[in-house]
């Protein structure tokens, strides 16, 4: 079997016209064509809440909204990570993502609700 | 002429570019990565290596498995080695850097499709980039009550990577490589095989049934370079219809009866998950970076670790399991195995809270990293036989050698079952050079000291692959390098991944 043709046979149409109990479902649930995270551009709130509001909101890493950080620092330290922050790769957050992203960061007001210790020494 | 900095093993400035001429036409030029700026992020890593020594000459970043195809086929006709990666977050083991300098990524992050989701069956089929967090949200979605079994990076981290690793979660699915039917893998010469049942055109069990017809291949594509795997099934756990999480704890000097009590309850199931044990050192982690208990030079004191743990209710060794079911089913199975615990003197607190035990997305885990802070960190990951006596001499030995080169001993057994997967963070500064030295020098002495003593260690990271193969045996490595040659006669696929080359 070729790929093309592995690639196709895979798919297959699924019956879901109203949500009936999902252990109940006659059939396979499909993505035919879905929106790729890694290539529709997401906007800053969804890459924050992909990825870094696991460390930058619980203590794990540093809060970063409401500092008025500059884009650019936040780019690079995305990008490259520095000491234990991972780096994350243009495949996983693209440049036109990061940039978005770092001017919503700095430009993010500061809520004191939101406010965490730094954890991270 | 463009003019590469580093290059593969062997090839010239002239037929790497070539090369990458040939990936740019197949991929277009914004999915070839070769200048050393856009590089960086795949230089990361928390060994003590020295990144130039795993410095990438080039990314290549296929949306389909015909670009995989296409991708290996250039790199049959130049020589060209390549190191896949699903999604890079292999942490402490070598994140997205390849084993070898010069090596092509083959970064598989933008396969990111959810291919299929059988509720009825509970299965799924998905390529490599994708990711635990979108297939959880994609179950959410949709309600359909299945969870997944994460590693501690889950967010960032895909199934793909994990499971090919062989790499464990927390819950009954833990597993992973367990719990995996069916691969596509596309061979060295650009065919595609697929495993189990899924050679027959239409085939519908290709996601249920493992074994097919025949030698049963999975294995292999596991931890090796025969192939580049573009597609998994995976089984999902249908969510139960409710949870306990319980937390058993004892002193050092219990620490045999520990595992003798635990064992017998793991294997009957009556522990149903791949729960996890933590010693004092690793559970702080949790609640303290190193410098804020201890200012001084070498391993941190024992009774000061244990003063503080204790200040946050943590004991020496803090057991952590799940039981899952009915409310009448968790009551049950709660009777029984915390009677067990009492009885052989430990104490026991229900209802505590792990999120990767109960399907919760997290990186809490991500605070071991701040202890030592400095971004270095490697995981030591002996199988230890799930006896006590066994236990005990490996949590002695490691121990010493970890304070030895002046590193906090941690421990973090996965309760795998007959087996406890005793892997251990090694924690340092990386940004301290004396100190990377000491950790890489502490790391091998540790391979050495276990081997020596039959520990086999079931997976380690780039740099110390060969050395880890060699414990082994030569008949392994011979028969691994047959196969590498039988499939992969270039020698074009990760090179070097688990000791295997030529």
């Amino acid at each position: 079997m070729s790929a093309s043709s592995t690639a196709t046979a895979v798919i297959r149409v699924c019956r879901t016209a109203s949500r009936p109990r999902p252990l109940l479902l006659p059939c396979l649930l499909t993505l035919a064509v879905i929106a790729l995270p890694a290539q529709a551009q997401r906007s800053a709130e969804e890459v924050w809440s992909d990825t870094c509001t696991y460390c930058h909101t619980t203590g794990i890493g540093p809060e970063l909204r409401g500092r008025q950080l500059p884009p650019a620092m936040i780019q690079a330290f995305a990008r490259y990570g520095v000491r234990q922050m991972p780096a994350f790769s243009e495949s996983e957050i693209s440049d036109a993502e990061l940039a978005t992203l770092a001017n919503w960061i700095s430009q993010h007001p500061t809520q004191a609700n939101e406010e965490k210790p730094h954890a991270a020494p | 002429m463009t003019s590469y900095s580093v290059l593969p093993a062997g090839l010239t400035q002239e037929t790497f570019g070539q090369a990458i001429d040939a990936f740019r036409h197949l991929l277009g030029d914004s999915q070839v990565i070769s200048d050393q700026q856009r590089l960086a992020p795949y230089r990361k890593i928390m060994l003590p290596h020295d990144e130039n020594d795993h410095a990438a000459s080039a990314v290549v970043l296929p949306n389909s498995v015909e670009q995989v195809q296409g991708i290996l086929k250039i790199c049959n006709r130049f020589k060209v080695p390549v190191w896949p990666i699903s999604t890079g977050r292999n942490f402490g083991y070598g994140s997205a850097a390849p084993g070898e300098r010069g090596q092509v990524v083959l970064d598989l992050k933008r396969m990111n499709r959810i291919l299929e989701v059988d509720a009825q069956l509970c299965t799924a089929l998905v390529e490599p980039g994708v990711t635990y967090k979108q297939l959880q949200d994609y179950l959410k979605e949709r309600d359909i009550p299945l969870w997944l079994s994460f590693p501690a990076p889950g967010p960032i981290a895909g199934p793909v990577g994990n499971t090919l690793e062989r790499g464990e979660g927390n819950t009954p699915y833990g597993d992973h490589f367990n719990n995996a039917c069916g691969m596509e893998v596309v061979l060295a010469n650009g065919e595609v095989l697929r495993t189990g049942t899924g050679g027959l055109v239409n085939s519908n069990s290709w996601q249920v049934f493992k074994y097919g017809f025949g030698p049963y291949l999975d294995g292999l594509f596991t931890q090796s370079n025969f192939g580049v795997v573009t597609k998994l099934g995976l089984w999902l756990m249908p969510a139960p219809a409710g949870h306990r999480t319980v937390l058993v704890q004892y002193d050092e000097e219990q620490l045999e009866t520990a595992i003798d009590t635990l064992a017998p309850l793991r294997i009957a199931g009556h522990i149903p998950n791949v729960g996890v044990m933590a010693n004092a050192t690793l559970a702080l982690t949790s609640a303290r970076s190193r410098h804020e208990i201890y200012q001084g030079s070498g391993a941190v004191p024992q009774d000061i670790i244990r003063a503080e743990a204790k200040k946050i209710g943590l004991a020496d060794w803090n057991i952590i399991f799940t039981l899952y079911g009915s409310e009448e089913r968790i009551a049950a199975d709660y009777k029984l195995v915390s009677q067990a615990f009492e009885r052989s003197g430990a104490r026991v607190i229900p209802d505590i809270h792990d999120p990767m035990q109960v399907n919760e997305l997290s990186l809490d885990a991500f605070r071991l990293y701040n202890w030592r802070g400095g971004g270095g960190s490697m995981w030591f990951s002996p199988i230890c036989p799930a006896r006590g006596r066994d236990f005990v001499e490996q949590t002695r030995l490691a121990r010493s050698i970890y304070e030895e080169f002046g590193f906090d001993y941690m421990s973090a057994p996965a309760l795998s079952g007959r087996a406890l997967h005793h892997v251990m963070p090694l924690e340092y500064n990386r940004t301290d050079t004396e100190e990377t030295r000491s950790a890489h020098l502490c790391f091998e002495k540790l391979m050495d000291e276990f081997a020596k003593r039959g520990h086999a260690v079931y997976r380690t990271g780039i740099g110390y692959m060969d050395k880890l193969a060699d414990s082994y045996g030569p008949v392994k490595q011979e028969v691994n390098r047959a196969i590498k040659r039988a499939l992969d006669p270039n020698g074009i696929i990760a090179p070097g991944k688990s000791g295997i080359r030529l």
